[in-house]
């Protein structure tokens, strides 16, 4: 049984590093890295009707844009905790109800999002900012940038949801997410890192080799 | 230059333990699905990459002390090899110890470290700035492979035949791991005994809750913190005790 010495053990680490780096990096540029998630379409509403936007971070924080066109209101309701589905359950009890749900979950980047038709009588809908005693979240109304275009810009920690809702017929909607920082190298330097650690690896091996052949030759005894 | 009897004798065993081929093989293949995850979704913390990562990890971490370090360990008595390391003249806790960290720390931090230093790398930037939580992160699931390899080779004493003691020790690893779900689905509330004792037994799950919050019961105290570290413990002393004792290959 030949014996291991640490400095074999050191270049055989080094090694199985630099292989992993090296061969995780031409996955990772075969993969792509994704930093950012768009959504957008249009959507024709029963009268009274509105479209809900929400998003819901899971792993990442990051910054929203919502922007609605033919909306005749825009209400939000942002810092809420948690799934923000279980909120809209919530309104259920003022007669606010979700259909047609399109929730999408992207595990890639950490959120979850989607949009709803919101049914309620056009009433309750107009006095949803007067909910925000009852539910305990601010329910914000936002102003027109021109006239039936509402934009949206927030900021999300990790685990924050934000709900917006745009009051109209025949709602034009465009959504994106991209997160705060990001937080891993590019692929391409991933690789080249791989390769050096990998002959660093090597070289270290070939010099356990060597400091061997040499303490032996010397009759040297112990590891 | 002269090196101590201990030392020589933990270099003897390394060569059992970590011998090249299936070890080199399986550290590749971790540290790839380290970097595979790390690009396949986003971190935005340290401890939450850690615990990714590291999950699959402590399976096969876990795998590898049950099939190579524990049954060698029995493989070792039956072969009468372990009676050459009783030949040496070291005392008997003394060759116990250094089985321990020969069979079951070094394995088990080197095969934890590599994907974890696999992933640090891509993640840079992120674990960089939270460099202490990603340390105390890759420390616990340390600990708790540790503990799954003191378990596998105090099975591995009595067990005495290879294919016993790799049987017996992946029983342990299931029942005790089913254990934890058993108990989490039986208690009552998230502030019950038996949730609290379903995840003590999990150390890398207490530590993660107690750096990031999220749980959905109260965060972990130290007694849920202790409870892995001090079995561990007892298995050790446990195992030096009957090797120094009772033991007869």
């Amino acid at each position: 049984m030949s014996m291991i010495s640490p400095v074999s053990v050191a270049g055989r680490a080094l090694l199985a590093l630099g292989i992993a780096l090296f061969l995780g990096g031409l996955v990772g540029s075969l993969i792509g890295v994704r930093y950012s998630v768009t959504l957008s379409g249009s959507e024709t509403l029963p009268e009274g009707g509105a479209l809900s936007i929400s998003v819901y971070t899971l792993t990442s924080s990051g910054r929203v844009r919502v922007e609605v066109w033919n909306a005749t209101t825009a209400y939000y309701i942002a810092g809420i905790r948690g799934d923000p589905r279980s909120l809209m359950k919530g309104l259920e009890a003022f007669n606010i109800s979700t259909g047609n749900e399109d929730f999408r979950t992207d595990f890639r980047l950490g959120v979850v999002y989607g949009v709803a038709e919101v049914r309620a009588s056009r009433g309750i809908l107009a006095a949803l900012p007067g909910l925000s005693r009852v539910l305990r979240f601010n329910i914000h109304q936002l102003e027109p940038v021109e006239p039936g275009h509402y934009v949206l810009e927030k900021k999300l920690g990790v685990n924050e949801a934000l709900i917006f809702f745009a009051v109209g017929r025949n709602v034009t909607y465009s959504f994106s997410y991209s997160v705060a920082e990001k937080n891993a190298l590019a692929p391409d330097t991933i690789s080249l890192a791989g390769a050096l650690t990998s002959l660093a690896g090597l070289a270290v091996l070939r010099l356990g080799v060597r400091s061997g052949s040499s303490s032996r030759r010397r009759g040297g005894s112990g590891p | 230059m002269k090196w101590p009897r201990w030392v020589v004798l933990a270099y003897l065993d390394f060569s059992d333990t970590l011998r090249p081929g299936i070890f080199d093989a399986l550290v590749v293949t971790m540290s790839l699905v380290g970097v595979v995850l790390s690009y396949l979704e986003y971190f935005g913390s340290s401890p939450a990459l850690a615990m990714s990562i590291l999950s699959p990890t402590l399976l096969a971490t876990a795998l590898y002390l049950a099939l190579r370090s524990s049954a060698g360990l029995a493989h070792m008595a039956e072969d009468r090899v372990i009676d050459v390391y009783l030949s040496y003249p070291l005392g008997r806790s003394i060759v116990a110890g250094v089985l321990l960290v020969s069979r079951v720390l070094v394995p088990a931090s080197l095969i934890i470290l590599l994907p974890a230093l696999a992933a640090g790398v891509v993640y840079s930037p992120l674990v960089g700035s939270e460099a202490l939580h990603y340390l105390e992160m890759i420390g616990a699931f340390i600990v708790q492979a540790v503990f799954y390899g003191l378990m596998f080779s105090v099975i591995a004493l009595f067990a005495r035949r290879g294919s016993a003691a790799s049987i017996i020790s992946l029983l342990t690893y299931f029942v005790y791991n089913i254990l934890g779900v058993i108990l989490s689905n039986l208690a009552e509330s998230p502030e019950s005994l038996m949730y609290k004792l379903s995840r003590s037994m999990s150390f890398y799950l207490v530590v993660y809750q107690r750096l990031t919050g999220v749980s959905i019961a109260s965060p972990p105290g130290t007694l849920e913190l202790c409870f892995v570290p001090c079995l561990s413990l007892a298995l050790a002393a446990g195992f030096i005790a009957y090797f120094r004792g009772w033991y007869e290959p």
